[in-house]
């Protein structure tokens, strides 16, 4: 029996963040149900500000019911040209994370194509190319799929560190759901 | 998929013409009165003159005609896309002076401009799919639709495809306190109200596999809910009762009609999802037209945290069946989640609003600039759309 209460809510910056989270989650089983992705705003480039400035209230709010209930709260945030310490530093000003807390800061770097682009491929990326976006969201279900513990696929070792850093912060919150990184 | 819909001379629809998006889901947003459900009923009548559920004079009686005008003759057409080919069907009812008398003035369907069916003047002519030139022709009645009277035969596969694509299209406004929690025979279509689910369920519960599927993602959904299940009631009817983990491991039992009104709204709402795939009363060969479900605010009774589950949920089921999804929604959290940037892949958003000589009309609605208020915010001042 579930409880009737979102389990994981996603604080991302556009749909295409959305549809890979989600996809991810449903993978491992977190479906529909059990996750609430906030309604990001509408306009290019609105969506890293909507991030930055809700992050603070969702980690109050996460602070306020972890204790109670079972909930997790996954951020993800394009580096686009900075640093991942710099991306989770400007995050972290208004709200510093401690180490037990199931909050979890996705960052990729360049962004969300960099990941997609990896997984279609298998080979290296340069995390500082803005890749094409995908025609269509949904595109990146299988290679999504390809992250999930239980899928035979094996991440390559170029595996981009940005991807990395967040299989092990996805890893930290939700024990099991990413495939095993390569050394 | 329907490419678009045009009525004229019903209720509030004037010279109306409306192509929906290509998003899997299509939000129809705007103010009460502003003829969002009229397109719903018009689509419904429409519908069930070709297929055959009911005559010109029980689907389009004088109420039906726009009140502010003494015009004599309803004008329809409906588009719809198979892969390339474009299906035509258009429909026009002329009233009697005395309004007393409705009949078919025509009924025509063509594929790309090429004709399959003509019925005019009380004379349905036929056309042959892969030859030129007329195939028969013969006397009818004005009162029917000729599409709906053909049989399917290696001949009119065209013709019989886009009658299975209408028979497909389910619309509806789902009203719980309507719904019977008892059935006498499986139905396949919904009523209206969706009064009949009990009915449909049991039809649709024929494929056990999509019944567990539904029932184990009702235990996410329902607090728990353990199954369904049909039982005798009488010597014809049977009542569905659903059984929920009640204190101690100890299975409760409930009536469907003595659950909520927003969990029977739940219900509901998966199920329809689930049944997408059921097999449908008309069957056509491996080549099965895609559904087209139509809601009328199916955020009704439900709880606010349950509408974006519902809709992420719509989303992958549409993407996996490829139906397609028209909806009537004044719920911010639909509003707010389907205004949002995206490839148009899963949602359209459209304005419907009325006219200066009071008929609707309809707007495509996109994602405003940056920096301004959310657009369910926008929706209750009445700024969407302008």
């Amino acid at each position: 029996m579930s409880e009737n209460y979102t389990e994981i809510v996603i604080l991302c910056e556009g749909r295409q963040d959305e549809v890979f989270l989600r996809r991810f989650l449903k993978q491992n089983g977190y479906g529909h149900h059990r996750v609430r992705c906030r309604p990001y705003p509408a306009g290019s480039g609105s969506g890293k500000q909507f991030v930055q400035a809700e992050y603070a209230k969702e980690v109050v709010e996460h602070r306020r019911r972890a204790t109670r209930i079972n909930i997790a709260l996954i951020v993800m945030h394009d580096c686009d040209t900075r640093t991942m310490e710099e991306s989770r530093a400007m995050l972290e000003q208004s709200a510093v994370r401690h180490p037990n807390e199931r909050i979890a800061l996705l960052l990729p770097k360049r962004n969300i194509e960099t990941w997609i682009h990896f997984l279609q491929d298998g080979g290296p990326v340069d995390e500082s190319t803005p890749y094409r976006k995908l025609p269509r969201e949904s595109d990146c279900h299988s290679v999504v799929d390809r992250l999930g513990a239980k899928h035979e696929y094996r991440l390559s070792a170029d595996v981009p560190s940005s991807l990395r850093a967040a299989c092990l912060e996805i890893q930290r919150i939700l024990p099991k759901s990413c495939v095993e990184l390569p050394e | 998929m329907l490419k678009r819909i045009y009525a004229d001379n019903f209720k509030c629809l004037v010279n109306f013409a409306w192509e929906p998006g290509p998003g899997h889901i299509n939000l129809m947003l705007g103010p009460n009165g502003s003829g969002k459900t009229t397109v719903f009923e018009c689509l419904e009548r429409v519908r069930a003159f070709a297929t055959g559920d009911g005559k010109v004079d029980e689907l389009f009686p004088p109420s039906t005609l726009t009140q502010w005008q003494d015009v004599p003759i309803q004008k329809f057409a409906i588009e719809w896309e198979r892969e390339g080919e474009v299906f035509h069907y258009e429909l026009a009812i002329v009233h009697t002076k005395n309004r007393v008398h409705q009949e078919v003035q025509h009924e025509r369907l063509s594929v790309d401009g090429k004709p399959l069916l003509r019925f005019e003047t009380g004379e349905v002519h036929l056309y042959g799919e892969n030859t030129s030139g007329e195939m028969s022709a013969y006397p009818f009645d004005p009162r029917q639709s000729a599409m709906a009277s053909q049989p399917p035969l290696w001949n009119n596969t065209k013709l019989t495809w886009f009658r299975v694509a209408l028979r497909r299209t389910k619309i509806l406004q789902i009203v719980p306190p309507m719904m019977d929690e008892t059935s006498f025979e499986e139905s396949p279509r919904p009523l209206g109200y969706f009064q009949n689910f009990v009915s449909w369920y049991r039809w649709i519960s024929q494929d056990q596999g999509m019944a567990f599927r539904l029932q184990k993602e009702l235990t996410e959904v329902l607090p728990g809910f353990s199954h369904f299940k049909l039982e005798p009631y009488g010597p014809e009817a049977k009542l569905l009762k659903a059984f929920f983990q009640g204190q101690a491991g100890r299975a409760v039992e409930l009536s469907f009609g003595s659950l909520s009104d927003g969990q029977r709204m739940l219900i509901a709402l998966y199920a329809l999802l689930h049944g997408l795939a059921a097999q449908p009363e008309e069957t056509y060969g491996n080549d099965l037209p895609s559904e087209l479900l139509c809601l009328d605010e199916p955020d009704n009774f439900i709880a606010s945290r349950e509408i974006q589950p519902w809709l992420t949920a719509v989303e992958d089921r549409l993407f996996e069946t490829k139906a397609r999804l028209l909806v009537i929604s004044h719920h911010p959290e639909s509003i707010d989640y389907a205004l949002i940037p995206s490839s148009g892949e899963a949602y359209s958003a459209f304005w419907f609003s009325r006219g200066e000589s009071g008929q609707t009309r309809v707007q495509p609605l996109v994602a405003d600039e940056p920096g301004g208020l959310k657009p369910s915010e926008l929706a209750a001042r009445g700024w969407l759309g302008s």
